[in-house]
């Protein structure tokens, strides 16, 4: 039987591989992504990775895939070697670009960062993928000590690591070091704050660096952080609490940064430009230090820009420290009080 | 601060406009008259008005060079030293409207955003922290999320028809908030009118809401410091007096229901009318070892430990059980059992002496033996339900066919259902 880290490089390969011509081949889709689901039948008859490359191939052969993915599959297992490469690539990148961002706008206070990449057989999330998606995961344990190094854990669902999966790892990664590797709070799913607020701000980063980050494909890699990000914000009935909780924060969170950043933009000269969020997001991500405190920061703004309009006061102290702040004559800790 | 004028005249040009043109000028890095009252959706006039009113606090921008005809409109700004004192000036404007009765304005949020803001509402209530500063953050949290849902203070729609579920949900949630506020004031009249008002919503809840949603909440009410006893209690006639000690608010009811004999049938006079009938709870007053009983059966498991009869025993929840309390008691774990909870021993025979050294200890077995009581309210520990056990994180709460009641840590749920 093949291991499941074995088998999650063979997919991963594959996904690589097919990275520029998945959009455009629609049969391929289909076959590769039956072929996954199906692939732990298979992966228990393969004696090594050749055997089960060759009856990969084969297989999606003759499943009717388009000619051009036909003709990526023989540099599928030079691929194989390459693509524990490429995972450290992108976190080494995203690594450096967000450290970068923190210690230009605010502060970077984490000593040793890595990366721990595993592979499950279960599926993580509780939604529906489409075809190649959802196979990809990551989180950062909360640390003992401060002086712990912060390790981000990348899983793999090899069953679900298509090439969209694949290419929402930097999104994935950037997520965890911008929202959470340097957060002055302790981690916590529910955290609107963390989970929302600070995901839109690592969503901005990621489709500005995706260039770097993800050479390969940065368009790709877009649609797949967006798709991925609004997916981790659907409810539904009958979602186990833990995850509607976990939803209910990234949604409100990601409001309450849009409530600001629109806020922000007028006095940046262009409603598009991201880079005030940006700034104060990294700021008051090292400022917040309790989960209490951004919780109730987060529902302070969602409560004036619910469309109730019941607390033009409110409204008002949020725009006044949010001016003192662009003109530099506060801290951004100051805005967190506001009221 | 303080402009001439302020939350007084400026009420004629009315002062939901005065409100609006502030506020949209605080939005603008700069803009025109006509800009403004755009941003505002207020006249040109009121504009005006307000431009002149509150002259201090906006300068004419000069002109940049013109090439066009005409002339060109000319461009304010807010003075940055005088953002707080226009601050100041919508929060007067807007306390004097609230006075005066006078609604500001609402609309009804979107589903999506009012059922997530409920879910953090209810999210921040049910977390716990030690330090008061965060505790005061998390009711600060739960109720700017109720209002964020579209929810007074109260629980009550600010606007619109929700859902009953939503408002029902409203109603508990800002319940529970009062509750845990009424907890860090550490004020006794406070938590227990705060817990006389939750406990209804609570068990409403059970109706509506899974058990997963529901006991977050109904664990922050129920086991709150409090001395309100939220369901009819059983009480021998010859432990009335005893009793009547323990919970002053006790008063004997005339009720239809079978009494059995020996009994005298008494509720809290704190409750809620609908919390006075129904199925009632027996407190039994135990001589060997002396403490109380708090069962749904009218006898006295003797030994406790071979009837099953659990002691209460919760680490981590506040209130009257101490590990000295839990030591005095036969402890055998967990077993099926009758009684729902046994208030310890020693708390409650320092009664006597409660006003002196033991008075913290008696007040907390008072507090013991309402959580017992208010958990049964819940329908929690009803004969014949089905069991409930296999807590995470070595909890332990059981609910079996002749109902026992134990906990020894705060309770925890992940994906178990109340029984019915």
């Amino acid at each position: 039987m093949l291991p499941l880290n074995d088998v999650r490089r063979v997919h991963a390969a594959l996904a690589h591989q097919l990275l520029g011509t998945w959009a455009t081949c629609p049969k391929a889709q289909e076959a590769v992504h039956t072929e996954l689901l199906t692939s732990n039948a298979r992966t228990e008859e393969s004696a090594n990775v050749e055997d089960y490359l060759q009856l990969l191939s084969t297989r999606l052969r003759t499943a009717g895939a388009e000619q051009l993915v036909v003709d990526k599959l023989d540099d599928v297992a030079a691929e194989y070697q390459r693509v524990d490469n490429h995972i450290q690539y992108m976190f080494e990148k995203i690594l450096a670009l967000a450290r970068e961002c923190y210690e230009l706008y605010a502060s970077w206070t984490v000593s040793d960062v890595r990366l721990e990449v595993r592979s499950v057989t279960n599926r993580v999330y509780p939604d529906r993928e489409n075809f190649g998606e959802l196979g990809a995961v990551a989180c950062v344990p909360p640390r003992q000590e401060t002086d712990d190094p912060a390790i981000v854990k990348l899983t793999f669902i090899p069953s679900l690591l298509g090439p969209p999966s694949w290419a929402s790892v930097p999104y994935l990664l950037c997520h965890e070091i911008v929202c959470h590797v340097n957060q002055a709070a302790p981690m916590s799913s529910d955290d609107a704050f963390g989970e929302g607020w600070m995901d839109m701000v690592a969503l901005q980063l990621h489709d500005r660096w995706a260039d770097q980050i993800f050479p390969w494909a940065p368009a790709l890699a877009r649609s797949a952080a967006n798709r991925l990000s609004d997916t981790v914000l659907r409810r539904w009935t009958g979602m186990h609490k833990q995850d509607l909780d976990a939803r209910a924060a990234r949604s409100v969170g990601r409001e309450a940064a849009r409530s600001v950043g629109d806020m922000l933009g007028p006095f940046l000269g262009n409603s598009q430009d991201t880079s005030g969020l940006i700034q104060l997001s990294l700021q008051l991500n090292r400022a917040t230090p309790t989960v209490a405190g951004r919780l109730a920061f987060v529902s302070k703004i969602n409560s004036i820009e619910s469309g109730l309009n019941l607390d033009p006061g409110l409204k008002a102290a949020l725009l006044a420290r949010l001016r003192l702040w662009l003109q530099g004559t506060a801290q951004a800790e100051t805005i967190l009080s506001f009221e | 601060m303080y402009y001439a004028g302020m939350g007084k005249s400026v009420a004629e040009v009315t002062g939901i406009e005065t409100i609006k043109t502030l506020v949209a000028s605080l939005a603008m890095p700069d803009f025109t008259v006509d800009e403004l009252a755009r941003q505002a959706d207020v006249s040109r006039r009121t504009v005006d008005t307000i431009l002149r009113r509150y002259k201090q606090a906006f300068e004419k921008m000069s002109a940049p060079r013109h090439t066009g005809r005409g002339r060109p409109p000319v461009r304010w700004r807010l003075r940055p030293e005088h953002l707080d004192a226009v601050v100041a000036a919508v929060k007067s404007h807007q306390s004097a409207l609230s006075k005066a009765g006078q609604a500001i304005g609402s609309s009804t949020p979107s589903s999506d955003r009012a059922e997530a803001s409920m879910i953090m509402a209810a999210v921040a209530i049910s977390r716990t922290s030690d330090d008061a500063e965060e505790l005061a953050q998390l009711v600060v949290a739960a109720r700017y999320s109720l209002a964020a849902a579209g929810f007074s203070a109260d629980g009550l729609p600010l606007s619109g028809q929700p859902s009953q579920e939503l408002a029902g949900k409203a109603l508990l949630v800002a319940a529970v908030t009062d509750v845990v506020d009424a907890c860090a004031s550490n004020d006794q009249e406070r938590i227990d009118e705060a817990q006389a008002r939750a406990m209804p919503r609570v068990i409403e809840a059970t109706e509506y809401l899974a058990a997963s949603e529901w006991l977050p909440l109904a664990q922050r009410v129920v086991l709150a410091p409090g001395t309100v006893l939220s369901a009819p209690v059983l009480v021998g006639k010859d432990s009335v007096g005893y009793f009547n000690q323990l919970f002053p608010n006790l008063e004997a009811i005339a009720t239809q229901d079978d009494v059995p004999a020996g009994f005298v049938r008494m509720s809290d006079t704190r409750v809620e009318p609908s919390l006075k009938s129904g199925p009632a709870t027996f407190l039994l007053r135990s001589q060997s070892p002396a403490c109380v009983v708090v069962s749904n059966q009218p006898d006295i498991p003797r030994p406790f430990t071979a009837a099953g009869a659990l002691p209460v025993l919760p680490h981590g929840v506040p209130g009257f059980y101490g590990t000295a309390t839990a030591d005095a008691l036969p402890v055998p774990g967990i077993f099926a059992g009758h009684a729902i909870g046994i208030a310890a021993a020693h708390a409650v025979t320092g009664i006597a002496a409660a006003h002196a050294v033991t008075g913290i200890a008696a007040a907390h077995a008072v507090t013991g033996i309402a959580h017992a009581v208010n958990w049964h309210a819940c329908g929690l520990a009803l004969p014949g339900s089905s069991g409930l056990s296999n807590f995470g994180g070595g909890a332990t709460f059981v609910v079996g066919e002749s109902a026992a009641f134990v906990a020894n840590s705060p309770l925890d749920i992940t994906s178990q259902t109340k029984s019915s």
